[in-house]
């Protein structure tokens, strides 16, 4: 296991904080117009930075918990801009990769982010203003995750800590600005977002991982070394990590990625050191960003779902409405809404019946305390969920090849040697993302709050948003693009290919754009040494 | 010879650019702002005419020449290469090679630079090109009996002479150039040999005859037997000899295959291969609007695509440099 210094890495980018009991994400962007200010505004938030070391397990000499689990979990990031305004060294500056210095609107023609998704349409927040007013752009990301009280709203203390970010800003006398312009009209101050809730008997309300189409989001992420202790970490990567060359073996073939996919400063699958910029005391144990917010059409998809599943029930020879429908949701994006891969059950009826097996899932969730065999019985559903390959259905017959998740994390599919037997990830595990996020409802627009965490914004979030999310060829799909997250310019349409479900191929097609692009941009999340360099003013120590 | 190969020809032009520079006349360049007054002749004594270097101005042509629908940003509407008006050429491009590039010093060995006397700091040569040349490469059909070039540059000089004349009239000799039997004259004098010709239209691969294979197995049994006869009866230097003599016209053998053409592939002449990606796109249409028919719908429906889009016949179709059905 490599040994990171985990209270040097924020902790947004080890966990995913919705799973920890934090189902409520505000997040704030600032604004800041003078380089002494800003450090000081800096410095002052520098303390309170979530970092991922593990919560209420280390004990200290004396045997007291070192590090108790925060009431709000608070991290920070910036945009090449934000750097620039804090007054970072001009080597520092101009060193860093172009993609994170141009910022994510000026990337608009890789990312797909056209027509309906274009910049000029973003909430105001991200655009330039009207002539004649202050451009303000985005400096720092400011994010803060709270718990929730039993009746499901969030605990008191994100409003408290919202406030006490309010007299910072008014400290700072004009000098950082809490942007708002957020939303259609841009009358919000900051972007919430939280978990879907569900009522359970006798439980009351519990966080969903369910995003607004009604699928199960966040199954599958990566797992970097390092990030879990071993017990966890084997478990994890079982379909979180990479696959190595030689014949497939579920039980052996899975290892954890090298840390520096996602965490700068340490080697990553290519053998080097990810190149990010100098000096390398202030990479090391940071990471880049990706902020999007992506607002979802709930309406059209489903209008567009209910009308393809007539067709498709007619092909497919399916009676029941429900099922045509059901099936089709899960070729789209290659899971059950439930979380259930269809590489696990390729019908509507293997999946009823999977679910009725695994019936004791959610309460073993929710159980606080749960013995050897149940935390057994979770971990074979967790491989069940992620711990499948490509090599057992190389035509799509079970899961289309262009389905979201088969184009999001290829895994070993575009192995030149794929087989029955035979499939590594090694064309695939340089362009993995961890993914962060919670869906929103504001204004009465539905999305998702959409992040991503890696180590090569260009290698990996913008190649999987240009040549896999908005493009088919490594999907043999010609100019198809994501059935989910897809633009529509070049191609409109979706095959399923013929399997157990549909005999003969179906081709979905007039499709609408059901994901839009909202705003956002690309930030860097600097490690505590190196938010400290920056309140310092030392990033350049000569 | 590989510039032929499978069908297809692989014309491969280096063009000298001319050395001498052009006064042209100081406007702004295509899409540039217009100047609101005339600049004064006293203070710049070139304001009427600026020369310029050939080099300069072809890359400068190169930039406003129209390129086909090559990416999705390219303009569906906007005219479209001048090589679409043609139905030869698959693919064509032009490059301004300034020179080679330069790898810095050759590396040596410290202690074999030394042993040598060899003093690193002594200027090693650097290579440059005679001129600047302009590369024009393209892939065209060579079907119809005759030389390939020369109906090439017919096509070419009856459907794009004024953007041939803008471009290559920065090119040493090309004034004498005057219509498509002269421009051959000239491509030819600028031709090099293609060596490494690329054709993906055999993608099954072709089924090697199995002659040579024969021909081969029996080279080799004679130069084995004729190695040993002659180390028997004659002595060792004979049977080397012999050896050396059998590897040369194996060597020779394998020359002499590679340089043949490979057959033309059916159907891969541009015509055809626009048709097949005309019935390509209208197929999936009818693919999708047929879903869900009933036998009869269907048997109607096909019938229908059969005789709107003529699968067999060569109209209609794409036209060429231009993606789609319209």
């Amino acid at each position: 296991m490599a040994h990171l210094d985990l209270a040097d890495i924020q902790g947004n980018i080890q966990r995913p904080y919705g799973r920890y009991g934090f189902p409520y994400n505000r997040h704030l962007f600032f604004n800041i117009a003078e380089p002494e200010t800003g450090r000081l505004f800096v410095d002052a938030i520098r303390p309170f930075v979530t970092t991922a070391e593990p919560w209420d397990s280390a004990v200290g000499q004396d045997g007291a918990v070192l590090v108790h689990k925060p009431p709000i979990a608070l991290n920070i990031g910036f945009t090449w801009a934000g750097l620039a305004a804090v007054g970072l060294p001009t080597r520092t500056l101009r060193l860093f990769p172009d993609e994170f210095i141009d910022g994510m609107g000026a990337r608009a023609e890789i990312l797909g982010d056209l027509g309906s998704s274009a910049p000029r349409g973003w909430d105001p927040i991200w655009r330039p203003p009207p002539p004649g007013e202050p451009h303000k752009p985005v400096h720092v990301w400011l994010s803060l995750n709270a718990g929730a009280l039993p009746d499901s709203s969030p605990r008191p203390e994100l409003a408290a800590m919202t406030g006490w970010l309010e007299g910072l800003v008014e400290a700072s006398r004009g000098k950082v600005t809490l942007l708002p312009g957020h939303g259609p009209g841009g009358q919000n101050r900051w972007q919430d977002s939280s978990a879907r809730w569900e009522e359970a008997p006798g439980v009351g309300y519990v966080p969903t991982a369910k995003e607004h189409f009604g699928f199960t989001d966040g199954i599958s992420d990566p797992i970097f070394l390092g990030q879990y202790a071993v017990a966890a970490e084997t478990v994890a990567a079982v379909g979180g990590g990479k696959i190595a060359e030689g014949p497939y073996d579920p039980a052996r073939s899975w290892a954890p990625l090298e840390t520096g996919e996602f965490i700068l400063g340490l080697p990553d699958e290519g053998q080097e050191l990810p190149v990010a910029t100098m000096p390398a005391g202030f990479v090391a144990n940071g990471s880049f960003m990706v902020w999007r917010k992506l607002r979802e059409d709930v309406e059209a998809f489903e209008q567009a779902m209910k009308t393809q599943a007539a067709v498709y029930g007619r092909v497919a020879g399916m009676a029941d409405e429900t099922e045509a429908l059901e099936t089709l949701y899960a070729k789209v994006v290659g899971r059950w809404r439930s979380g259930v891969p269809l590489m696990a059950a390729p019908t509507w009826s293997e999946q009823t019946t999977l679910l009725e097996q695994w019936s004791d899932i959610p309460a073993l969730r929710l159980k606080p305390a749960r013995t050897p065999a149940e935390n057994a019985r979770l971990d074979d559903w967790s491989r069940l969920l992620t711990g499948f390959r490509y090599g057992d259905d190389p035509g799509g017959a079970r899961c289309p090849l262009g389905a979201h998740i088969r184009r999001g994390n290829p895994r070993d599919m575009l192995d030149p040697k794929l087989s029955a037997t035979l499939g590594s990830s090694t064309l695939t595990k340089r362009r993995r993302l961890i993914r962060r996020g919670l869906p929103y409802e504001t204004d009465g627009e539905k999305g998702v709050i959409f992040m991503a965490h890696c180590a090569s914004l260009f290698r990996q979030f913008e190649f999987i948003q240009q040549q896999w999310m908005q493009y088919g060829l490594d999907f043999e799909s010609g100019n198809d693009t994501c059935p989910l997250v897809g633009s529509r310019r070049d191609s409109d349409k979706f095959v399923v290919p013929a399997g157990a479900a549909n005999d003969t191929p179906f081709i979905a097609s007039g499709l609408p754009r059901f994901v839009d692009t909202r705003g956002g941009d690309y930030f860097f999340v600097p490690s505590l040494s190196a938010l400290r360099q920056i309140a310092m003013g030392t990033v350049d120590p000569t | 010879m590989p510039s032929l190969d499978a069908g297809h020809y692989f014309l491969t032009v280096l063009a000298p650019i001319r050395p001498d520079t052009q006064a042209v006349p100081a406007r702004p360049a295509r899409g540039g702002a217009a100047t609101a007054a005339p600049m004064r002749a006293d203070l710049d004594p070139n304001a009427a005419t600026a020369p310029r270097s050939h080099r300069q101005l072809l890359a400068q042509d190169l930039a406003l020449l129209r390129t086909g629908y090559q990416t999705s940003s390219s303009d569906p509407e906007g005219p479209s290469s001048p090589f679409a008006h043609n139905t030869l050429n698959h693919l064509a491009r032009f490059v301004i090679i300034d020179g080679p590039p330069y790898n810095g010093r050759i590396p040596g060995d410290t202690i074999v630079d030394t042993l040598l006397g060899r003093d690193p700091l002594i200027a090693q040569p650097v290579d440059s090109l005679n001129s600047a040349y302009l590369l024009f490469a393209a892939d065209i059909d060579a079907r119809a009996p005759g030389d390939p070039v020369a109906a090439y540059a017919e096509a070419l000089w009856s459907t794009m002479a004024r953007e041939l004349r803008v471009v290559f009239s920065h090119c040493v000799d090309f004034g004498r150039v005057s219509d498509g039997a002269s421009l051959a004259a000239w491509l030819r004098r600028c031709e090099v040999e293609t060596t490494m010709p690329f054709n993906d239209y055999w993608p099954d691969m072709l089924q090697a005859p199995p002659a040579p294979k024969v021909q081969a197995l029996a080279l080799l049994a004679v130069a084995a037997v004729g190695t040993v006869a002659a180390g028997v009866m004659v002595g060792w230097w004979a049977a080397a000899l012999v050896l050396v003599a059998a590897l040369w016209v194996a060597y020779a053998f394998v020359l002499n295959r590679g340089a043949r053409s490979y057959p033309t592939a059916p159907t891969s002449d541009l015509p055809s291969v626009l048709k097949a990606l005309y019935i390509k796109e209208t197929f999936t249409q009818f693919a999708i609007a047929a879903q869900g028919d009933d036998e009869a719908a269907l048997h109607a429906r096909f019938g229908d695509f059969l005789a709107r889009r003529q699968p067999g016949a060569p109209t209609p179709t794409q036209a060429p440099g231009r993606p789609g059905v319209t």
